[in-house]
């Protein structure tokens, strides 16, 4: 890959990369093999992002664990596999058991493999209608939750706490957002990743994503950021961003808050072009055709051909309301 | 594969393979309210019940000896047309309003009915769905039900049965009694099994959308319904090479071709992924020339719902 290429074609390549990797990383995991990413990207990492708090990444995929002298307390599993590689590297840090998992939400590729933990005594921790998507759609590797909850939880263990949030549905109908203290960030998973703000969303199809809710969702978010002072969030992928050496490297597991803010206005900005449009009598169908797709051409990931799909998927939104 | 099924392929493919590009667009971009097929009207499909056309768009009504049984007033404009379509043919008023599902393409408009002293019947997640995204022209329902319920007016009914999730939370088969026809939404367009209607699959709860078919055929075995009526128009050339109605009822086998359709596709998918495809890509790794057959058949299309079916292998929904 040379280091003099423009900066449109180096993020249309990064993009893709990300793509790439996300897709097949994602499925694969699905299949318990090994992850991937792209070409000078580690496979796995550990990072510190905030006292005894750990961002694990798995492939393009992130979670986050912390650690107490009374035990541990994971986010999302991942996968199978992926939750035995974790288990293994908690193991250097500390010999006290998981006691919690935490899923952000009930999507396959990210609330798998939860058996390794709860075989030391984890207890399961989720959003009620968490328990009712794992019912309806059950996979072997996706365990129950033990413990669900309609709005808000704190789990307490040793000298840290895990805030969590339930903010109506958004990606999936029982996303939550993780609170941990004291380090103070927010780990938000699939509505947005650090540090891209105004960015693509990961599908542009948004399959089980409300859109209707999407902008109080992220008011909301926005709102406990700033209560609580929140200056950082982490996320449940790899963000790949360009290295110093000019090449594809994984992004640091935080980034600004002030993305959440930037995501919120991407949603806004495209949802009122898009019902403008609409609202002119223009049938949904033909939207994207109508619309200058290119005026959102600075948005992260920005793809032609992929936002004309989100455009016409939010054409359908405004035609039915869903 | 049954003989119904190759059957169907057989006498459709035969007559439309080398339409179906135009008529794949055609159907795909005609908008809401076109005349292209002349005026919006009712034709009768059984006795006393009517498939009512506006431009894409169908929905079914039942007139009986004390009123009229809608489903779906389909929009503000819509309604008024069915109103005056219905008055031509009795002058009892419409009772009761069933919507299929809560999106407000096809649940708006009932006003004008319920301010007559018509009452809404709808699933209870219909009700949920609208009390979170309300809209000024979708009246809530005033009767909710969970799994089956029996509007009875002037010694009929009209049976509407919910088989979980599929195009919508909320969206149910409604069979008029006595009759053989049922009415679904969205998911199957006949005369024939097809592509979706639309590409992205917005609020299709694609993990269902296999056993919502199999609960059709089932209900359909079970309760002597022979024929479907759907909620979009399907079309093709006439002799004269103009675009051509087609009719809005066809055979309960349909929904068998329909659920094949979907295991065809999921298990290609399924095989692609398999076989290390990105999820993005999985549509050009599958074989697009059995999916020709099907109605509505585009090949940009048939890429977009394959990668909608992979994000079901990858997060179960
Ligand atoms: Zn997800």
């Amino acid at each position: 890959m040379g280091t003099n290429w423009g900066s449109a074609t180096l993020r249309a390549a990064i993009f893709f990369l990300a793509i790439f990797a996300l897709s097949l990383g994602s499925y694969d995991l699905a299949l318990a093999a090994p992850p991937r990413t792209p070409p000078g990207i580690a496979p796995t990492s550990v990072e510190p992002i905030g006292k005894d708090l750990y961002s694990y990444r798995w492939g393009p995929y992130r979670t986050m664990f912390a650690v107490t002298g009374e035990g541990v307390i994971v986010a999302d599993p991942l996968s199978d596999e992926a939750a035995r590689a974790l288990d293994s590297e908690i193991d250097k840090l500390t010999a006290a058991p998981v006691k919690y998992v935490v899923y952000s939400h009930s999507h396959w590729d990210h609330a798998a493999g939860a058996r390794v933990f709860k075989d030391q005594g984890a207890t399961i921790v989720a959003q009620d209608l968490c328990a009712k998507n794992i019912s309806e759609t059950p996979h072997p590797d996706v365990l129950p939750p033990d413990v669900t909850f309609a709005d808000d939880f704190q789990i307490k263990l040793g000298d840290q706490e895990w805030d969590l949030h339930y903010f109506g549905p958004s990606h999936s109908d029982c996303l939550i957002v993780i609170q941990p203290k004291p380090a103070n960030i927010l780990y938000l998973v699939d509505v947005l990743n650090p540090p891209f703000g105004y960015s693509m969303p990961w599908n542009a199809l948004l399959p089980d994503d409300h859109i209707y809710n999407f902008v109080p969702f992220f008011d909301a978010v926005d709102a406990l950021a700033k209560r609580d002072g929140v200056t950082q969030i982490t996320g449940g992928h790899l963000s790949v961003i360009r290295g110093p050496d000019g090449k594809p490297a994984a992004a640091p597991a935080l980034g600004p808050a002030s993305a959440i803010a930037d995501k919120r206005r991407f949603w806004d900005e495209l949802l009122t072009a898009v019902g403008d449009e609409w609202a002119k009598g223009t049938y949904s169908e033909v939207i994207p055709d109508q619309l200058d797709l290119d005026r959102f051409a600075d948005t992260h990931g920005y793809n032609r051909d992929e936002m004309w799909l989100l455009v016409r998927r939010l054409g359908s939104y405004y035609a039915g309301g869903r | 594969m049954t003989n119904a099924f190759k059957i169907c392929i057989g006498s459709f493919a035969a007559a439309l393979l080398a339409l179906q590009a135009v008529t794949a667009a055609l159907a795909q971009t005609l908008p809401f309210g076109s005349d292209i097929f002349g005026p919006p009207g009712a034709e009768e499909i059984g006795d006393g019940v009517y498939s009512f056309r506006s431009g894409a768009y169908r929905t079914m009504f039942m007139v009986t000896g004390e009123g009229v049984i809608l489903v779906d007033p389909m929009g503000e404009a819509n309604a008024k047309l069915i109103d005056e379509s219905i008055a031509k043919l009795t002058d009892k008023p419409v009772k009761y309003v069933v919507y299929s599902q809560s999106h407000r393409d096809r649940a708006g408009g009932a006003k004008l009915f319920t301010n007559r002293g018509a009452k809404v019947v709808a699933h209870q997640e219909c009700a949920l769905n609208l009390s979170r995204t309300p809209f000024p022209e979708v009246v809530p329902p005033d009767i909710t039900f969970t799994d089956v319920y029996s509007v009875k007016l002037g010694g009929r009914s009209m049976d509407l049965y919910y088989f979980g999730p599929a195009n919508d939370t909320c969206a149910i088969v409604a069979v008029p009694r006595p009759g053989d026809v049922a009415f679904i939404v969205n998911v199957v367009i006949p005369p024939g099994a097809s592509l979706p209607w639309n590409m992205t699959l917005a609020d299709t709860h694609t993990w269902n959308i296999v056993n919502f078919m199999k609960r059709v055929e089932d209900m359909a075995a079970r309760e002597g319904v022979t024929r479907i009526a759907g909620s979009f128009i399907s079309a093709t050339r006439g002799p004269n090479g103009r675009p051509q109605l087609l009719p809005g009822v066809g055979p309960i086998s349909v929904v068998t071709e329909q659920r094949r359709f979907w295991e065809m596709l999921f298990a290609d998918v399924k095989a692609a992924l398999d076989a290390g495809a990105p999820s993005t890509a999985v549509g050009t790794k599958i074989d697009h020339e059995k999916y020709k057959v099907f109605r509505r058949y585009d090949e940009k299309a048939l890429n977009i719902i394959a990668r909608r079916v992979a994000s079901t292998y990858v997060t179960g929904r």
